[in-house]
């Protein structure tokens, strides 16, 4: 059977790589004694597959994963079974038992929304003031450095929403932006940018992702919410 | 405290995991309730400091015990360091974030002589006095582990330090702190010392007198005061099946250099290799039983999550249940997706089978070490291995599918003339033959990575004696095996020549070497053991400084007579029995495993009450 899960991952984890949280899982599942399903051939591993790697240095509310169980299981054994083994930072929001068969979640999520505080002199009418020229900008071209060098990127076809708020904790931007497999816009991006071109003093950035989004046909779903 | 660090300082740092401290299992205690607080240091970087089974060993140990309290450090990074030193912040431990200062006692670790730079910045970082005598108040500075069998170098910067298996000791060390703080949780450290010099196994450098000749050799050691004994005895934990072992162990989120469950078969080893000073320094020989390893496995299993169990010893196959225990673990684990590996193959086709038979995944390769090429110098070391085996246990290891072998030699062995070090090349020639003959129906090509350590001669073993070979030898001996080892499915490996010297420097020299180790780290030494970091031109600088020649420890040989500067720590093995055994090698005379036939004379079991402690009824050698 396939389950389908929606998780939180706070602040104590938020410099994990995905690597690293893949691992973390794997241990979870093992301590938890869930029977799970492996995969086939010379060496067999569990068959967990997770939503879009979340940026190093944020922390999520919304992550998604899906793993395969080879015994049925109801979801609460599943939950608590799991709660036990859960290290500080990490909590299973929501269960659900996928009874047809599914899209990969890397395959079908398109869309995550953020939300980032940070220090700013601004008002929130000069930081609203920036984020609307950037989005009248045809092209936001940015430097992503790979093992090959250095290569040029426009994000601006990938970002979608930007919203500035002044709160107690700091000036909060929120950001809808294109995610998955197709194309990933990183907030991180758009804070350099914004710091580089538009030499906006941004400091103790604090990145949290709220939430991960199939979009299609002018709708918004979360991944528990397409599959059946 | 924390959240600053979080918010301000890991961003900035490469790999901000390092400094977490809240994986799965640790122990955090109340501060307060805690009689004595306790740091455990490793002065290498987190990734190797979480390897290490004795961490787990005490971090367990102590934390079981309710009045005491353990949490660890280890050390920053370069990129940390730099923020530390920027913000002020003392170096602290990962559990609490408290700085290092405020503990009661603060352990290191001693695993390798290049590290000892790391434990001076260490204590730099934490604000603590480097040398003992400056300190008038904060942690007892204590070390353990191997090096601890040699640790003049280090005598002037620790308190005291703990002989042999420290989980002997440490509870009764703590006890002894325990019962000497007042109020505010102070104490008097020349009467803590006092008290702690009379533990068997606890070592107070700074209670000993040295007189040394006018040819630079020591005249003698004496004790300062009446009660110290001359003599200090390394202890020894004689039942291993009944010791305490961490079933409870840390699991880290990064990945570290052995991420799996380890279970330790059995400590010490009686093959005799003469140049190893693990063989001679874990002596006698002690297993745990199948079913209490059995019982160990299971709760790691439960309590961790690994995917590996890992058995680990000196050498696993001569694990008298090795057979019994490895498939019982794969009958329990098999479907759980668990594997279990042999970290430590012999040099035989028996090793090989057992290997085939539990490992599912080959892609990693075998390492084997026959260590030296010819069969007069495997003679020479005790290394009971012949050509034969080699070839069998590659021979098998191939028709068994792997592709990549490892094989570790030493340079610069005692006595070695150029036919054995052509005759390393001539080994790993015979090995990619066989290679390519049993891989050609699976199309399989063979590789063989020879890795070539330069032999670094080191206290308590028969070869304490010999001097190292001078650099410009190990350098030439590496250029021609270079040039031997070239071609398809050949991969050559050596050691930066510099880092061995100063390795034999470290582990054959004695107090006289310390204002070196401080002016080294003075002038920026630290990490030496890392490739991007060790600057010999600094470590020339600081023996010149400190006036002194390091080809007077690394490359001359002892004489028999000479006083060591570990004669006075009593390892087990008598000096007598080094000697013999160094005259053997020099007569190219094999000594036999007394294990499995008489005594050879170590003197270890009479004056210890020891003695060697297997399980099994059947022994595995072919």
């Amino acid at each position: 059977m396939l389950i389908r899960m929606e998780f939180a991952k706070g602040a104590p984890l938020k410099f994990l790589s995905h690597l690293d949280l893949m691992r973390t899982f794997q241990r979870i599942f093992r301590r938890a004694a869930l029977p799970l399903a492996y995969s086939q051939g010379f060496n067999p591993h569990p068959k967990i597959a997770f939503s879009p790697a979340l940026p190093v240095g944020a922390a999520s509310q919304c992550e998604y994963l899906d793993v395969e169980l080879d015994a049925q299981m109801s979801g609460d054994e599943i939950l608590t079974r799991m709660n036990r083994q859960l290290p500080e930072g990490l909590e299973i929001k929501k269960i659900k038992e996928v009874s047809q068969p599914a899209d990969a979640l890397n395959a079908i999520i398109n869309r995550a929304e953020y939300t980032v505080y940070f220090q700013t002199k601004l008002s929130e009418a000069e930081v609203a003031q920036y984020l609307e020229e950037l989005l009248k900008r045809e092209e936001i071209i940015i430097e992503k450095r790979s093992k090959k060098g250095i290569k040029k990127k426009n994000i601006r076809p990938g970002i979608y929403k930007l919203n500035c708020q002044q709160e107690t904790a700091g000036m909060c931007i929120d950001m809808v932006v294109q995610t998955g497999s197709d194309g990933n816009v990183r907030p991180e991006q758009i804070l350099d940018f914004l710091r580089n071109e538009c030499n906006l003093a941004i400091t103790e950035a604090r990145i949290t992702r709220t939430g991960l989004y199939v979009y299609a046909d002018g709708h918004y779903k979360t991944p528990l919410e397409v599959v059946a | 405290m924390r959240q600053y660090i979080q918010e301000k300082i890991l961003p900035h740092v490469l790999k901000p995991t390092r400094y977490l401290g809240n994986e799965w299992n640790v122990v955090k205690k109340e501060w307060e309730e805690a009689k004595v607080t306790m740091a455990f240091a490793f002065p290498d970087v987190y990734e190797i400091g979480m390897s290490h089974l004795g961490l787990h060993i005490l971090y367990g140990l102590v934390n079981n015990r309710s009045e005491f309290l353990m949490e660890r450090v280890f050390a920053p990074w370069v990129d940390m360091e730099e923020q530390l030193r920027r913000h002020k912040i003392p170096l602290f431990t990962l559990e609490s974030y408290r700085a290092l200062g405020d503990f009661h006692v603060l352990g290191f670790t001693l695993q390798y002589e290049m590290s000892y730079t790391n434990i001076l910045n260490m204590l730099d970082l934490a604000g603590i006095p480097l040398k003992s005598a400056d300190r008038q108040e904060g942690p007892l500075v204590i070390g353990g582990g191997p090096c601890a069998l040699n640790p003049e170098p280090l005598a002037p910067f620790f308190d005291c330090f703990l002989l042999g298996d420290s989980e002997e000791m440490l509870l009764q060390l703590l006890e002894i702190t325990a019962r000497h703080l007042n109020e505010d949780g102070k104490f008097d450290r020349e009467a803590l010392l006092g008290e702690l010099s009379l533990v068997s196994g606890i070592y107070v450098p700074g209670f000993y007198q040295l007189r040394y000749k006018p040819d630079g050799t020591i005249g003698s050691v004496d004790p300062a005061k009446e009660e110290v004994p001359p003599r200090v005895q390394r202890r020894i934990v004689q039942n291993l099946d009944e010791a305490y072992f961490p079933t409870k162990p840390l699991v880290p989120y990064m990945e570290i250099v052995h991420d799996r469950m380890m279970l330790e078969v059995m400590r010490g080893c009686t093959r005799g290799c003469r140049f190893c000073q693990a063989g001679m320094v874990y002596r006698p020989v002690r297993e745990r039983k199948k079913d209490t390893l059995l019982k160990q496995a299971e709760e790691l299993v439960q309590n961790t999550g690994h995917e590996e169990i890992s058995l680990t010893s000196l050498s696993t196959a001569d694990y008298s249940c090795v057979q019994p225990l490895t498939k019982e673990l794969l009958n329990r684990y098999q479907d759980g997706g668990i594997n279990v590996a042999l970290p430590s193959l012999r040099v035989d086709a028996f090793s090989v089978d057992l290997a085939a038979e539990i490992q599912r995944v080959r892609k990693s390769g075998l390492t084997f070490a026959p260590e030296a090429g010819s069969q007069r110098m495997r003679n020479v070391i005790n290394k009971n291995v012949t050509e034969e085996d080699l070839l069998g246990a590659v021979t098998a290891a191939f028709r068994a599918g792997w592709t990549n072998i490892k094989l570790y030699f030493m340079l610069g062995l005692p006595g070695e003339t150029n036919d054995d070090l052509a005759a390393i090349a001539d080994l790993a020639k015979k090995v990619l033959d066989i290679g390519r003959q049993e891989l050609m129906a699976q199309r399989g090509r063979p590789n063989i990575t020879v890795s070539v350590s330069s032999f670094v001669p080191k206290g308590h073993t028969p070869f304490q004696f010999e001097g190292q070979n001078p650099v410009e030898e190990l350098r030439a001996k590496q250029q021609f095996l270079r040039g031997q080892l070239k071609g398809r499915g050949l991969k050559f490996k050596w050691h930066e020549a510099k880092l061995s010297f100063l390795e034999a420097v470290f582990a054959r020299g004695g107090r006289k070497l310390a204002p070196v180790l401080e002016n080294a780290w003075k002038s920026g030494c630290r990490f030496d053991s890392w490739d991007e970091h060790f600057d010999y031109a600094k470590w020339q600088t600081a023996f010149e400084n400190a006036a002194i020649d390091p080809e007077f420890y690394a490359n001359r040989p002892f004489d028999y007579q000479e006083v060591l500067p570990w004669d006075h720590l009593d390892a087990g093995v008598s000096k007598a029995y080094l000697i013999r055994e160094h005259k053997r090698a020099m007569e190219e005379a094999l000594t036999h495993d007394c294990r499995w036939d008489e005594c050879t004379g170590c003197s270890i079991c009479d004056r210890f009450q020891v003695e060697n402690r297997l399980w099994g009824d059947e022994i595995n050698v072919d």
